[in-house]
């Protein structure tokens, strides 16, 4: 009888909270801008979501040789037109992109020690993590964070180049982001 | 009623898009005044403190190689030098180029000796 009597407050408790969420879903009184930003705790939860997401979802992908000079030549020229808007060229610190976006997108001219990638945290500490994970994020892209997937419109090859160029990309200087990045 | 022109409209949604997605193409890419790598800054560079070995030179000369620029004697002993980072890199194009390099210096001299 007493576990019984238990349950029962169990499923009320459990639907109350259910018909509180959606009331809160419904009552559109969550910040949705992106000049607003999460506390603490919804920021850890998210940023912790993804990067177990994509260590997971990367793990298995095999990482081919990225040191051919050519790749640094397509990819470049994709990086170019596809990411620097977000992510940067030499010798930018900021665009509206950058300013605008929540949460901000990383700037990839900066060594990777210098953005949070959370690879190590995973303990995926291998060399290949970063370019394992860069290919999954570039071909999958990131919900609701305005990171595209460019998956449906460019093949794996491409992708990779791009992952390439990406690993030269905090040692260029501005002029030789220019000459690499001229699209042939 | 509604509920069948709703579905009818999503289904031409789903045709129409399904027609242009068509895969992202470099020439999509390209644009009419598209900015060319700028080659004279790097001509203008020091080349015996530029590292061969390393991927970023060696793409930058392809690149500005590509872009035809003007052969000198200079640039001959650098694409010698590429010759021997291209082989190992397993580049076919970096080599067919610097081959073509080699092959207008040989003329060129072989032109002088005749003179």
């Amino acid at each position: 009888m007493k576990i019984f009597r238990l349950f029962i407050y169990s499923v009320i408790a459990l639907s109350i909270t259910l018909l509180l969420a959606l009331g809160f879903i419904y009552s559109g009184l969550f910040p949705v801008g992106a000049d607003k930003k999460h506390n603490d705790f919804t920021f850890w939860a998210l940023d912790t979501l993804r990067k177990k997401s994509i260590a997971r979802a990367s793990k298995n992908i095999e990482v081919p040789s990225l040191s051919k000079p050519q790749l640094l030549l397509s990819g470049g020229a994709d990086y170019n037109d596809m990411c620097s808007g977000c992510h940067m060229k030499p010798g930018q610190k900021e665009s509206d992109l950058s300013i605008g976006l929540y949460p901000q997108p990383p700037n990839l001219t900066v060594a990777l020690d210098g953005h949070a990638h959370g690879h190590e945290e995973n303990g995926d500490d291998d060399l290949n993590a970063i370019p394992r994970q860069q290919f999954w994020l570039i071909k999958h892209g990131i919900m609701a964070s305005g990171m595209a997937a460019y998956g449906p419109t460019h093949d794996d090859d491409r992708i990779w180049a791009i992952v390439a160029f990406l690993q030269k990309l905090p040692e260029l200087n501005e002029m030789q982001y220019q000459i690499l990045t001229a699209r042939q | 009623m509604f509920t069948k022109s709703s579905i009818v409209i999503a289904s031409a949604m789903c045709i129409f898009i399904a027609i242009t997605a068509t895969a992202h193409s470099p020439e999509m890419h390209k644009k009419k005044d598209a900015e060319k790598p700028k080659c004279d800054a790097l001509n203008n560079m020091d080349h015996t403190i530029m590292d061969m070995n390393d991927p970023i030179v060696q793409a930058m000369m392809k690149q500005c190689m590509d872009h035809k620029q003007p052969a000198s004697n200079h640039h001959s002993e650098i694409h010698k030098d590429m010759e021997q980072k291209v082989m190992t890199t397993g580049d076919r194009a970096m080599d067919k180029l610097s081959d073509r390099q080699h092959e207008d210096d040989e003329h060129h001299k072989n032109m002088k000796k005749t003179q």
